[in-house]
């Protein structure tokens, strides 16, 4: 087989790998979004929804959400994973090949008048030389070769390689990693069954915003007991995972329950007995009777047209819904507030009431994650910041400028290798043209 | 206010440039350069103004996010002017700013106090990333739609420029945006996992915002594969870039609104 043809099926070959590698990317990409897709009906009231409904239907095979750890969709990766690692081979055999062939391609030709006492050589090895190339010389005194960059052929390699290291650990995170979410009620113990401690949420702190109700962050305060025998405290916040061993511990959220709140009971006005109400057991108040208990309590709330609603969650300015019984067994209920909005009696002329305090309970919201894979991805991720960065800013070009001199002129054609960037190569043989002629 | 005043400025320099991009005169390119200065000095006085007031970068919510993209957006092109022209990109780059500012109607430009999610020093390296990379393929999707008006169009002529340079020039700063955001984008997806992993304790959660930000990648991924493909015309490199710029901006602000995820803060 000639060295022509040898090239041409080369080529050929490399062409097709191309197209399959364009091809297993967009599956992938398409299909990563079919899972992103709500699955259930839009109602049909809701404007567009016979259009949204169809593609729900059209989706509904993916299983949305559940597509991503679908063996379908792990093989998927798995294909486009082990593709790469042929494509990084080949690669790699190309790179450290010092007699793979390069083919020039020619991009343009330059004639321009000979210069008195610089010699063609010297001028076209400045020009090159101004644009950042080390140039190399031959015997054949009517050519020279330009190459800059060339370091940069790392890049792509670099960041195929990231990106099985990626693949890889997502799978050891999919088959090893145990990541749950619990809920945690202050005084309760969480145990960590891997690292054999456990971390006693002694308190719940919700930090808010000067002048808002807002949270600026929640920490959940553990006690927990050292190597050495001795207790200490430690946080845990959102953004600032706790590491024990080979275990984290991260912040999620967290919920707040009333299982008291103490009420004020006025008479005509005057207080007269506090009484302290527990979530779901009746009180009875003496001496007519009355049983008080609560039914609902809705947390920052606000006085609107269609009722009272919550504006927050702090549980800073409460309402209460009061259920007051009678001897008779009837029952009514009554909105009251907290005592700096005054005692509210509704109907009742007689006994009137307000909030002194509720007693709130923090269950702080964590998940509890043990991930073999997050090493692994964190190289991955290392190596293909960087291999984006120096395969886009990095790219290796060669350029061969062969030469003949006629009666009057110097004919220079020009000729480049850059198979990532050949627009960039021509732009730039562009203006190393001008400058020659 | 504000907006009003920033997206009628971007109007009338996406005017400026589509004029200066198809006459002859001179004195339209002057226009737009003067007022693409005086437009981007006045956004960045908002923007800074703004950070001063709110005590952090412009990067929290989505009406600061559209304002960064409409700044960035517009600024790398009258960067990249300085060394390549192509006007007709700049025209499309101004129109994508002044939608962009259009936009932010429909988000709250009230300075509301930080998340705790999004108290994190994360914040700054990952949403900047992303929105340098968005920048940068809004360009590439105007050189893109450059590309195709001039191939449209048989006899289309700039000052001093033929057709078929233009459409080399085009061709060229496609691919050079797309070189220049896809490191930035990379970044942004990688950081966002790190930041991810301290903030949710999983470094991947398939979350759509995720998906379709690794969607967007893989399709740039394909562009700088078939690349390699030599037979393949230019304009599939345009079309390319058009429509991945579709996915940038489903990405960045369809996903917030159609589907659940856990980004609906941003």
């Amino acid at each position: 087989m000639s060295s022509t043809q040898k090239d041409f099926r080369e080529n050929s070959n490399f062409e097709f790998l191309i197209i399959v590698a364009a091809c297993l990317l967009i599956a992938v990409a398409l299909i990563s979004l079919l899972g992103t897709f709500p699955t259930d009906p839009l109602p049909s009231e809701v404007q567009g929804s016979h259009v949204a409904n169809a593609l729900i239907a059209l989706t509904s095979f993916s299983g949305a959400r559940s597509l991503y750890s679908s063996l379908f969709f792990i093989l998927l990766l798995g294909i486009l994973g082990s593709f790469v690692i042929y494509a990084l081979i080949r690669q790699a055999k190309l790179l450290f090949n010092h007699h793979a062939p390069i083919v020039f391609a020619p991009i343009s030709n330059v004639r321009f008048l000979p210069l008195g006492t610089q010699s063609v050589k010297t001028r076209l090895e400045k020009a090159l030389r101004s644009f950042g190339y080390r140039v190399q010389f031959f015997n054949d005194e009517t050519k020279i070769e330009g190459a800059k960059n060339l370091s940069g052929r790392l890049g792509p390699l670099g960041i195929h390689l990231g990106f099985v290291i990626v693949l890889l650990a997502g799978l050891l995170t999919f088959l090893g990693s145990d990541i749950r979410e619990t809920e945690v009620r202050e005084g309760e113990v969480l145990t960590l069954p891997k690292e054999q401690i456990g971390l006693r949420l002694d308190k719940f702190i919700v930090f808010r915003h000067a002048g808002s109700d807002r949270p600026s962050q929640y920490t959940s305060r553990f006690w927990i007991k050292g190597a050495d025998g001795r207790g200490r405290h430690i946080d845990l916040s959102v953004n600032h995972p706790l590491k024990l061993g080979r275990t984290k511990i991260f912040q999620m959220r967290y919920r707040i329950e009333i299982p008291r709140a103490e009420i004020i009971v006025y008479k005509n006005m005057r207080p007269v007995q506090q009484v302290l109400l527990e979530a779901g057991k009746p009180y009875a108040l003496t001496p007519k009777g009355q049983t008080l208990s609560y039914d609902k309590i809705v947390p920052d709330f606000k006085l609107t047209r269609d009722g009272i609603i919550s504006t927050g969650s702090s549980y800073e300015r409460s309402a209460l819904r009061l259920k007051i019984g009678d001897s008779k067994g009837s029952e009514k209920t009554l909105w009251i507030f907290p005592a700096a909005f005054g005692p509210h009696g509704g109907s009742d002329k007689e006994r009137q009431y307000s909030i002194l305090k509720l007693h709130k309970v923090y269950f702080s919201g964590v998940r509890v994650s043990y991930d073999p894979g997050l090493p692994i991805a964190y190289s991955g991720f290392i190596l293909l910041i960087f291999s984006a960065f120096y395969s886009s800013f990095a790219i290796p070009r060669r350029l061969r400028l062969t030469w003949h001199e006629d009666q009057r002129y110097i004919n220079v054609i020009v000729e480049g290798w850059c198979p990532r960037d050949p627009s960039g190569l021509e732009e730039e043989t562009n203006r190393l043209v001008k400058g020659l002629s | 206010m504000i907006e009003g005043i920033l997206q009628f400025l971007y109007l009338v320099m996406a005017m400026l440039f589509f004029a200066c991009a198809s006459g002859t005169k001179k004195i339209w390119g002057r226009a737009a350069i003067v007022l693409g200065i005086g437009t981007l000095l006045f956004h960045f006085a908002f923007l800074f103004e703004r950070s001063v007031r709110a005590g952090r970068p412009p990067l929290t919510n989505m009406y600061e996010t559209l304002h960064l993209l409409a700044f960035l957006t517009s600024l790398f092109f009258m960067v990249s002017r300085v060394r390549w022209r192509l006007d007709m990109a700049g025209g499309f780059t101004a129109l994508v700013s002044a939608l962009l500012i259009a936009s932010t109607a429909i988000a709250s430009p009230d300075i509301e106090p930080l998340l705790p999610a999004l108290k994190s020093n994360w914040l700054l390296f990952h949403v900047s990333a992303c929105f340098i990379a968005y920048s940068s393929f809004a360009l590439s999707m105007g050189c893109g739609l450059g590309y195709l008006i001039i191939r449209g169009v048989p006899f289309f002529k700039a000052r001093g420029e033929g057709r078929e340079e233009l459409l080399r020039k085009a061709d060229f700063l496609t691919h050079r945006f797309i070189l220049f955001g896809y490191p930035f984008l990379t970044m942004g997806i990688v950081l966002g996992a790190v930041w991810a992993e301290l903030s949710w304790g999983r470094y991947w959660n398939w979350d759509p915002k995720e998906s379709w930000a690794f969607s967007t990648w893989l399709i740039y991924s394909v562009y700088f594969h078939l690349r390699y493909l030599r037979r393949l015309p230019r304009m599939a490199f345009a079309v390319i870039a058009v429509f991945a710029f579709a996915l940038v901006i489903f990405t960045y602000y369809g996903v917030n609104f159609w589907l659940s995820t856990l980004h609906d803060y941003a």
